[in-house]
């Protein structure tokens, strides 16, 4: 297009109407992106062109050819847009051309043009082919990406998934499908989820399909029953969505199922936790008294049953001394053993408590009974590894076997726990069977200490005075304070009933205070009242509260409260306490002595040596009730208790320490203990324990015979 | 709707796939067996970016209805008109949906000869369509094609390439024209447009055409008769249904109108007829 624009615009004047008419007339016919002015643009400079080569001297065919091509490059591409060009040129050239000329013109034009479309349509196809071949090569690897999706879920899911036809059959299943139902695949095959329901589901459940079929829904799910190959009913979720084709019509149904038998069992794993010590997996207390119950409940008459407690001999020690992984290792070693020698049909084990395993036997007679202990008993001992040392441990083991009927699961393990105490206390590493009598015994005892606290609350104690005598003249030497328990159901209880209780149930710090309150309370009365004719009244401190950090504030406490002095008061203490773990006196008798209290020793006999006492800040010595009880019932004379409390007077003296005996009941033991040297007593024979009203006579006449 | 960007009437819908059963994660065909409103839309506008199968099916429209090139054309030339119209706004961010198989004139050629930093996002639903657009997007900086559909704003609004060349806090020129009568009533076509609408920021402006049978009623009803053996059956709507469209953006004059009679630019454009035209033209500004 070199065209020279001046010449052919005076070569034809018309130009301008020529490019008009020609927008005109190609407009509508192609899709071009132009206004109509913009496109009158190009025109005219197109038959500027057209017109220079209709007039120059030699036709040149090349410019019509590039203005045809020129037409194709402006987007004048539509079916008529060749056409409506060769009218208008041709109708609006020919007053200006040559015939021959004109019709040169035209086919050159229509031949750059045709030439140009051409190119230009195969070069659109070419771009068409690029562009499918692009959108199948990204839909083909999606696919297959898509299908290796669907194929990992299908196959890898623990999800049943089953492809049906519409009817409902199955057509193909997942492995998850098959080992939840118990089919093969080719089983499945033959078979509509339906036929694996119980019948009344499955009347149910196709009822529902129908309907899906029938559009009403798009999908359903349900939690049901169904049943593997084997009869046995699971339990599932079920969700069946019906896929639809192309035109919307439902194509094929995807059944999945999922076992919530799964979490059923999740839900008795946890029970199981529950009802399971984690260390050793034996049942636990509350699910091994539940087992026996269920046990003795399936027992017939006059079959019976027994239950041995396994108590591991000390245990705390090495929990404390050695390790807890130590004990662990112990504790798990020993269930296994104890697995080892129960038949799992008849036997049952526990872990009743931290160091305590109960088996019960079924059918059982005593000896079975015992067999089967001493054969535990024996794999207990065997030496156990942990923490690179061998450890021995023995097992003391309480036995029960009675007849199953009427027994209480309750109270077979409390009876059998009571006799395997009995078996430690009796020195460990043995078995002892149950004995009623002993038994209910203890078990009173045990009782007794669990209501302490109400009877204390409710005040259900009483402190008494036991009048302590000069043996020589029976004159009145002090008043030992004896507690005593008004008990609502059993009468009366002497402090030998119940404070080995106390002592041992703790609670003896606040029973204690209270007789120490109590004491107090009554020494500064009588002071008041009867002034230095008052004796001294003795206390006796349970080794409890010797052992106490807080004694010496609580005695503080209970002097100020009550206005009484120390030195109106004697404490006495158990020798066992008269030395510390190092074997050094104990620091509460300094502290005793520094506040100002007399410290008695009670609980001395032959085999306690006062020699050392010498030294220690203490004021007399308390030989106990039964080794005064040694010098006998009966008028005979026993020259060897008099020889053992003569000893032991002896080296009181020596110690420059008063001896007082406690339990002087006779007149015939009076007299040997003034022989032997014991300079106080009390007893039956001095006045029993009484109310302060009682005795206060004796303060007064200064004797324990009072002339009333 | 595969719908292209511009073309006349969009005619044929989805194959009537229900969406429902169909995972985000499967791939569509890639149908080049069925005729598909991309193609016959470039069929009808002279160009050779469609296969026998379109052309076949454009044969049977031109038959009861000769004016179809024109219409297809005068509806290509609004969406010229409107793109300029809008780059003269200040509007320099389009997003085009429906917007099909590139032609002469593509919006990007249109609205980046104004201002070259002018930024469009295609989108279209059809497959081939897109796979052409990318190859025609190669190397453009500013102009990329999403495959999405219409009926799902939020694949189109959420798409990290939309994100990525679209500023939302910005005005945006959003174009839906000549295809919202490929999608049906049931699919909500005014609760679509209100997503859309409440996802530009204020400034922007929305393009529409939309195909009528209020002028020539039995032509365009046989033209719907035979979209229906393609991709993408057609619905066409009233003036008040299109109108209803534009809920939320105040008209730009002259409202609606058919699309030669949307801002001319000479008079010889509008036609003795412009009605025949079938296909209502409109943009509105969100105030």
């Amino acid at each position: 297009m070199t065209g020279d624009e001046g010449q052919g615009g005076a070569l034809y004047p018309g130009l301008a109407d020529l490019a008009r008419q020609w927008t005109g007339a190609v407009l509508p016919t192609s899709n071009v992106p132009l206004s109509r002015g913009e496109l009158q643009v190009i025109l005219t400079g197109f038959a500027e062109l057209l017109t220079s080569a209709l007039c120059a001297e030699e036709f040149d065919h090349t410019q019509a050819a590039e203005v045809g091509r020129g037409l194709v490059a402006s987007q004048l591409v539509g079916p008529k847009a060749l056409d409506a060009t060769i009218r208008v040129l041709g109708r609006q050239l020919r007053p200006a051309a040559d015939d021959d000329r004109l019709v040169d013109l035209l086919g050159a034009i229509a031949s750059g043009y045709v030439d140009a479309l051409r190119e230009h349509i195969f070069q659109q196809q070419e771009t068409l082919k690029k562009a499918v071949f692009r959108a199948r090569d990204a839909a083909e690897k999606a696919l297959r990406a898509s299908e290796r999706r669907f194929r990992t879920v299908f196959t890898e899911s623990v999800v049943g998934i089953a492809i049906g036809d519409i009817q409902g059959h199955i057509v193909s299943s997942n492995l998850a499908m098959q080992e939840m139902l118990g089919y093969s695949s080719d089983e499945l095959r033959q078979r509509t989820p339906y036929d694996l329901m119980p019948r009344k589901d499955a009347e149910e459940v196709s009822a529902a399909y129908r309907k899906l079929i029938g559009g009403a829904f798009t999908s359903l799910r349900s939690e049901q029953q169904m049943l593997r190959s084997d009869g046995e009913p699971i339990w599932v979720h079920i969700a069946v969505t019906l896929i639809k084709d192309e035109s919307g019509q439902p194509d094929y149904p995807v059944v999945m199922i999922e076992d919530i038998s799964d979490l059923h069992l999740l839900q008795d794993r946890w029970s199981h936790q529950v009802a399971h010590d984690p260390l050793t997996n034996l049942h636990n207390r509350a699910l091994f008294v539940s087992k026996v119950e269920t046990a003795v409940g399936g027992l017939a008459p006059g079959e019976r049953i027994g239950l041995a407690c396994f108590g591991l001999d000390g245990m705390s020690v090495i929990n404390a001394g050695v390790s807890d992984q130590v004990g662990d290792k112990i504790l798990k070693t020993t269930a296994d053993r104890l697995r080892a020698v129960v038949d799992d049909d008849t036997g049952l084990l526990g872990r009743v408590d931290g160091d305590r395993f109960a088996l019960l036997a079924v059918r059982s007679t005593t000896q079975t009974m015992i067999d089967t202990v001493e054969r535990a008993m024996a794999r207990i001992t065997e030496p156990i590894a942990a923490g690179g040392r061998e450890y021995s441990v023995t097992a003391s083991v309480g036995v029960v076997e009675r007849a199953a009927a009427g027994s209480d699961p309750a109270q077979l393990l409390a009876d059998a726990e009571l006799a395997m105490h009995w078996a430690k206390e009796d020195g460990r590493a043995q078995w002892t069977l149950f004995e009623a009598d002993r038994g209910s015994r203890q078990r009173r005892d045990f009782a007794l200490a669990a209501q302490l606290p109400a009877a204390l609350r409710d005040g259900q104690f009483l402190v008494e005075f036991e009048p302590v005598a000069r043996i020589g003249d029976r004159s009145l030497a002090g008043f030992s304070v004896v507690v005593s328990w008004d008990h609502p159901d059993q009468g009366i209880l002497s402090a030998k009933d119940f404070l080995h209780l106390a002592e041992r149930t703790g609670h003896m710090l606040p029973l204690g205070s209270w007789i120490l309150r109590k004491a107090c309370d009554q020494a500064r009365k009588w002071h008041d009242e009867h002034g230095d004719r008052t004796p001294q009244v003795s206390v006796a401190l349970a080794n409890r509260m010797v052992g106490d950090q807080d004694l010496a504030a609580l005695l503080l406490t209970v002097l100020d409260a009550s206005g009484a002095r120390a030195d109106q008061l004697a404490l006495e203490m158990d020798h066992s306490m008269l030395w510390d773990a190092e074997g050094d006196p104990a620091e509460v008798l300094t502290v005793l002595r520094d506040m100002g209290f007399r410290v008695l020793v009670s609980g001395m006999t032959a085999s306690c040596c006062p020699h050392g006492f010498a030294d220690l800040p203490v004021h007399g010595i308390k030989l106990a009730p039964e080794f005064v009880a040694t010098l006998g019932e009966d008028d005979k004379p026993e020259p060897a208790a008099e020889r053992a409390i003569g000893g032991v007077v002896s080296a009181a003296q020596l110690a420059e320490l008063p001896v007082y005996a406690v339990g002087v009941h006779h007149e015939r033991h009076a007299a040997a203990l003034r022989e032997l040297g014991v300079e106080y007593g009390q007893g039956d024979h001095f006045g029993p324990p009484s109310l302060p009203y009682e005795v206060e006579p004796m303060i007064i006449a200064g004797t324990v015979d009072p002339d009333w | 709707m595969s719908g292209p960007g511009e073309k006349s009437l969009r005619f044929g819908p989805t194959n009537g796939r229900c969406a429902v059963n169909h995972p985000d994660w499967a791939p569509k065909d890639i149908d080049v067996e069925t005729a598909s409103a991309a193609r016959l839309y470039d069929f009808f506008l002279g160009g050779s970016y469609n296969f026998e199968v379109d052309r076949e099916l454009g044969r049977k429209v031109a038959a009861v209805a000769p004016g179809v090139f024109e219409y297809t054309r005068l509806n290509r030339a609004f969406l010229r008109r409107a793109v300029r119209h809008l780059g003269e706004q200040g509007i320099d961010q389009f997003l085009d949906i429906g917007s099909g198989i590139p032609a002469a004139g593509n919006v990007h050629e249109i609205a980046q000869k104004a201002n070259p930093d002018a930024r469009v996002v295609y989108v279209d639903n059809e497959p081939v369509a897109v796979a052409h657009s990318e190859l025609l997007l190669e190397g453009n900086p500013n102009a990329v094609v999403i495959e999405a559909d219409l009926r799902d704003p939020d694949s189109i609004l959420r798409h990290e390439k939309t994100r990525r060349l679209l500023d939302f806090r910005r005005p945006i020129g959003l174009l839906t024209v000549a295809v919202y009568h490929f999608v049906p009533e049931s699919d909500d076509p005014r609760a679509l447009a209100a997503a859309y609408r409440d996802a530009l920021p204020s400034g922007s402006y929305l393009a529409l055409s939309h195909g009528t049978e209020e002028s020539l009623g039995e032509q365009m009803r046989q033209i719907i008769d035979l979209y229906k053996n393609s991709q993408n059956p057609v619905t066409a709507r009233t003036r008040a249904q299109v109108t209803a469209l534009l809920d939320g953006f105040e008209l730009v004059e002259p409202g609606v109108v058919f699309t030669p009679q949307w801002r001319p630019e000479s008079p010889e454009d509008v036609g003795e007829n412009p009605e025949e035209s079938s296909v209502y033209a409109a943009v509105g500004r969100k105030p």
